[in-house]
């Protein structure tokens, strides 16, 4: 899917979902996020950062339209969206469930019936490009949290998406390990959208973010300007990065 | 030269065929399960069979007790009854205790039935941990079994492993905030911490499940372990099969 010259990545146009029981989630949400841009959705908690990714990734469906890359996310097949978005949860432990590391970065690739060299091939890409290699033999059950992590974003990078999202990607990390994912969002080319509460990993890593809070989007712009707001972000249950707090 | 035999026999062991193992299992059960009454020498020859096996699995024959002592409790509640019911109407009483009539053919059947789950405990856990869940699940699909049960149990194996560490999350909180607690107070403790980690299951395993399908989960879990029959397995299922013949017939 070839996606280099397509402007916008994502595009939400009044989106708005509800959960099932009535409570709103999100209200007349508008985004758009250029391709290989890289973003991130801020925010206090419930705000409702985790049920945005999961529109985004068309494991939700609300009201409005999205489109990934230009494709409608309701006219695509779920397999197709898959290709397009990957998504990469909070908890690892919810996202690896295969007996080996080998078999979880290669349960996407599997799941598309790829023929067995192509997986092979996307599964050592994956494992290299997190700093996985050597780790295909092993159980998740065996890694320490932040090398689950990592192979959480092996599982989705084999999929070869065109955009990832990343919910709280450094939380509950050792210093090393959120040093990787920040050195890997730097280094990496994909569109990506992190919700995060780590605000100095976003100044490092993301070049514009969104303040969701209730449901809505309360400003957006580039991350020097929006996070060095401080009444801004006190006014939305947030604090300065502890960087610019000094 | 005794410990390099027994390094031997614990590799070729753990290198059978998980169809080998699901065949001995399910003549093993077939065995046990039939036999009325279980005789003398069938008890015996099953009981060093899956002693033999255990010694050999290369896991600590503590580890494997410690596990059955934990699960017997379940087997003994469930037939308690059984003692207090005359099973064969011959009104034989084996003791009365304070009126309680303990009959003779009921305590025959509480015993032969809690030895014969005992052997088949020792036997699921002797085989999980030979060879993993993993690559009898692998066998399993190669035997043709539907592909949805597979993914069921699959997905339940892992949905278990995170509820029990999640469980002794809430079990370890229980015991530093509630121990002293006097036990009415302990029981209604525990009764609103079931009802969490009820809706915690529900909820983590509807996540599990929409990770699944965030990685293109379309209704099979792809297993790539790969099961090899070799020469090992053939003597190993025509071994038990011989083994078996001689504790039911040959004496």
């Amino acid at each position: 899917m070839h996606t280099e010259n397509i402007k916008n990545a994502i595009t939400c146009k009044n989106v708005s979902y509800a959960y099932p029981d009535g409570t709103p989630a999100l209200n007349d949400i508008n985004i758009k996020i250029q391709n290989g841009e890289k973003v991130a959705v801020i925010g206090p908690n419930g705000a409702g950062k985790s049920t945005l990714l999961l529109l985004l990734n068309g494991i939700k469906h609300g009201s409005g339209t999205i489109k990934i890359f230009n494709y409608n996310l309701e006219e695509k097949s779920f397999r197709n969206i898959i290709t397009l978005v990957g998504l990469v949860f909070q908890n690892p432990d919810d996202q690896l469930f295969c007996p080996r590391i080998y078999d979880d970065v290669a349960f996407g690739p599997l799941n598309l019936r790829l023929p067995e060299s192509e997986i092979d091939k996307r599964v050592t890409e994956a494992l290299e490009d997190v700093g996985l290699e050597g780790y295909e033999q092993r159980s998740s059950l065996h890694l320490s949290y932040g090398e689950r992590k990592l192979a959480a974003i092996a599982s989705i990078l084999s999929l070869k998406p065109q955009l990832i999202a990343m919910d709280d990607p450094t939380s509950n990390l050792d210093p090393l390990h959120r040093r990787k994912i920040i050195r890997w969002l730097q280094q990496s080319v994909l569109t990506c959208v992190v919700t995060s509460h780590d605000l100095d990993m976003i100044v490092e890593t993301c070049q514009s973010v969104f303040l969701l809070n209730r449901g809505q989007i309360v400003a957006y712009g580039l991350v020097e300007d929006v996070l060095r707001d401080k009444k801004l972000l006190e006014a939305n249950d947030l604090e300065l990065p502890l960087k610019w707090q000094i | 030269m005794i410990s390099k035999l027994k390094f031997q026999l614990t590799d070729f062991i753990k290198e059978l065929d998980p169809r080998a193992l699901l065949l001995f299992y399910v003549l093993f059960i077939a065995i046990v399960l039939i036999q009325n009454p279980l005789k003398q020498k069938i008890i015996v020859g099953v009981f060093t069979l899956i002693f033999l096996l255990m010694l050999f699995s290369g896991y600590p024959l503590s580890q494997y007790i410690k596990r059955l002592l934990a699960i017997y409790p379940m087997i003994f509640f469930v037939t308690i009854m059984l003692p207090l019911t005359d099973t064969s109407n011959t009104g034989e009483i084996f003791i009365s205790i304070l009126g309680t009539k303990i009959y003779k053919t009921g305590l025959d059947s509480f015993i032969i039935l809690n030895i014969k789950m005992l052997f088949i405990f020792a036997l699921s856990l002797l085989i999980t941990k030979i060879c993993g869940t993993f690559r009898l699940l692998k066998s399993l699909e190669s035997l043709n079994f539907p592909v949805w049960i597979i993914s069921i149990l699959l997905y339940m194996r892992h949905l278990f492993y995170l509820l029990s560490s999640e469980q002794s999350r809430i079990q370890t909180a229980f015991h530093a905030r509630y121990r002293y607690l006097p036990i009415i107070k302990r029981i209604n403790v525990l009764r609103g911490i079931s009802i969490v980690f009820l809706t915690r299951t529900i909820e983590r395993s509807d996540r599990i499940y929409t990770a699944m399908l965030s990685k293109g989960f379309s209704g099979k879990i792809p297993n790539t372990i790969k099961t090899n029959w070799r020469i090992s397995d053939t003597l190993f299922s025509c071994g038990f099969v011989l083994y078996f013949w001689v504790i039911l017939y040959a004496y």
